[in-house]
């Protein structure tokens, strides 16, 4: 008679069916949530502004406002879009978006985004700096950077103190120098952190 | 074409329940802890995703600031499972039932 490998049913089981379970309540209610769409980092469609042609001072070039970001005009028209410049470089991060302003689906204008790069947005916010070139919103984190500075350290600490051992008597540590003359050949000493008792330890 | 955000958020629910799922069925300290960051990073997900869902870049902070976090909690937790193995000899989370030994 061959063996051959058998599901071992039992209560033993309830912990992981209580994790799938909840993966199955959560799924089914993020399916069933109403979000709606992302809004995200990049909303040159969100520019609906009729009088865009005016605005530009060389022809070629302008800026307008529209839901708190700053937008250069590069072109306007329906001609070719395939060689627009922009006169006045504002800097990096020159993206040039076809929008459809007028609702017909087809685009109609193209815009230079002067767009800062997400990571460089979020050294901004992380820092604290105030600077023009920052274009998407958020919170700063200066203080809570400091505060993680600080955990780090103890968490350094705490691994260093939990990894002395004490050996014969004396504690050694693992930045601590090693005498290699006194090292009695007690490789596995006593530990430390168990009271330095006899029945202790992993002698 | 952005991603919709309910995905981000089963992937989510995914990644946490793996971890809770190895939590609650293991012993071993080494894999608690995986189990541990696992569900830690989905956090971090539900974050970054939120954090593109309202255009704001205080969730991606947040997730750095948690990765930070996770990282010393590692640090800690390998020095705690160190210890454990050489006083008991092995990585049992059932075996360390008592603070001091």
């Amino acid at each position: 008679m061959t063996t051959r490998p058998e599901l071992r049913l039992g209560g033993h089981l309830a912990p992981g069916i209580i994790a799938v379970a909840l993966f199955v309540i959560m799924a089914v209610v993020f399916v069933g949530a109403p979000l709606g769409d992302p809004v995200g980092f990049d909303d040159a469609t969100a520019i609906q502004n009729e009088t865009l042609q005016s605005e530009s001072p060389t022809g070629d070039y302008g800026s307008v406002s529209a839901n708190g970001q700053t937008y250069a005009v590069a072109y306007n028209g329906s001609e070719e879009t395939a060689n627009v410049s922009v006169a006045n470089d504002p800097g990096v991060g020159v993206d040039f978006r076809e929008v459809d302003t007028t609702g017909d689906g087809q685009s109609d204008t193209v815009y230079a985004i002067s767009r800062t790069s997400i990571t460089e947005n979020i050294g901004y916010l992380m820092f604290a700096v105030d600077s023009d070139q920052r274009s998407a919103p958020g919170e700063t984190f200066l203080v809570a950077f400091e505060i993680i500075d600080l955990v780090l350290v103890g968490a350094l600490v705490g691994a260093v103190v939990l990894a002395r051992r004490d050996e014969g008597g004396e504690v050694v540590a693992a930045l601590g120098l090693r005498d290699s003359d006194e090292s009695p050949g007690t490789s596995a000493g006593q530990v430390a952190a168990d009271g330095g008792t006899e029945d202790g330890g992993d002698n | 074409m952005a991603v919709d955000t309910s995905y981000y958020l089963i992937l989510s629910a995914a990644v946490f329940c793996t971890g809770l799922f190895g939590i609650l069925t293991r012993r071993n300290a080494l894999l608690f802890l995986m189990s541990v960051e696992l569900m830690l990073n989905a956090a971090n997900i539900n974050l970054v995703a939120f954090s593109q869902y309202y255009g704001n870049l205080t969730g991606q902070v947040f997730a750095l600031f948690t990765m930070a976090l996770a990282a010393a909690e590692v640090a800690v937790g390998i020095g705690i499972i160190l210890v454990l193995y050489r006083n008991f000899e092995d990585v049992d989370v059932a075996e360390a039932a008592t603070m001091r030994w």
